[in-house]
């Protein structure tokens, strides 16, 4: 029954998290100075809840034409590991947030904004 | 990194070579396939090359001579070690930020889309300060050429996350630019042990 995140997601979240996110965001979630952003701030990951799973899903381009400066897209995660890395998230570096089900994950991949409209606008 | 295995024996064999010096304590062996010309052993030495830095300065044997420097190869928009290599990397420049016989050279396996520009917005957002870590790009067969000589992996593969393969291995250069180590840039235990190296070779 993966209903609900919240605590159970830790260690599973972790482990996803070490595998797909950590070679950049680091063990920490410090990022690398200001080549790659930090997400154990509080505030950033609040503003950033809303879309996160669309943002781990389909990465996000660069604000300029350097290739390096965008997030990877991460097709091959499912929605139940998208749902348990956000509340590994949410509950190790976010401040009273309530953890994601996976209904909500669901309804939130479902209105992503297309890919080629966010290609179109990063380039 | 499989191929990193069997260089561990290396040391071994060359410590026989290194018999005819007299022993020192905490010796950092000299790694990499000697020659021999008219009996005598030479060391191997880093070959010929000639790259440029970020800031556009030519980096070759000549500008790095006497210095000890941690080489490794990477690419700006490499997806998977590279970010930690790289913050490994930051960890030595803070350590030797101060000591001008130490420098870093990354050098870019991409340097098609690595150019000067490129490198120069990677360095600034990484906080790389010019004199002391310069990323290098130039001809691509010279680039690949030197990883061969530096005993690594670098390579072209569609397969591969960002369309390249290679080693996350710092190499440890001495003064003389020879081969002195070689270590997992991707693990802080084997970085610590790289800068205790780094303090050996400057003794």
């Amino acid at each position: 029954m993966v209903t609900f995140g919240g605590r159970k997601s830790q260690p599973v979240g972790k482990a996803i998290y070490d595998i797909n996110c950590l070679n950049c965001h680091q063990e920490n979630g410090q990022g690398v100075a200001s080549l790659i952003p930090a997400i154990n701030d509080p505030q950033r990951l609040h503003q950033i809840k809303e879309n996160i799973a669309c943002l781990i899903r389909q990465g996000r381009k660069g604000e300029d034409s350097l290739t390096f400066h965008y997030m990877p897209a991460h097709p091959q995660l499912s929605e139940v590991q998208i749902m348990h890395i956000t509340n590994y998230l949410l509950s190790q570096w976010g401040q009273n947030e309530v953890p994601y089900n996976i209904k909500e994950v669901r309804t939130q991949l479902e209105s992503c904004p297309s890919q080629s409209r966010k290609s179109a606008k990063g380039s | 990194m499989k191929n990193l295995l069997w260089l561990v024996l290396i040391p071994v064999v060359l410590g026989t070579y290194a018999c005819n010096e007299a022993p020192r304590q905490e010796e950092l062996p000299i790694m990499g396939q000697p020659t021999i010309v008219e009996g005598d052993t030479i060391p191997f030495t880093l070959p010929a090359f000639s790259l440029m830095d970020q800031d556009s300065n030519v980096i070759n044997n000549e500008s790095l001579k006497g210095k000890v420097f941690v080489s490794d190869f990477f690419f700006t928009s490499c997806p998977t070690i590279c970010p930690r290599m790289k913050a490994q990397m930051l960890r030595i420049q803070k350590e030797f930020m101060e000591d001008d016989r130490v420098v870093l050279v990354s050098h870019t396996i991409d340097p098609r889309f690595d150019q000067v520009p490129v490198l120069k917005v990677y360095a600034d957002r990484l906080g790389i300060e010019s004199e002391k870590w310069h990323l290098l790009t130039g001809g691509k067969d010279e680039i690949y050429d030197l990883a061969r000589s530096y005993m690594i992996t670098a390579l072209e593969d569609s397969t591969a996350p960002g369309g390249y393969a290679h080693s996350g291995a710092f190499i440890l250069v001495d003064q003389e630019q020879h081969i002195r180590g070689f270590y997992d840039g991707t693990i802080p235990d084997d970085v610590d042990n790289l800068m205790g190296d780094i303090l050996t070779l400057l003794d």
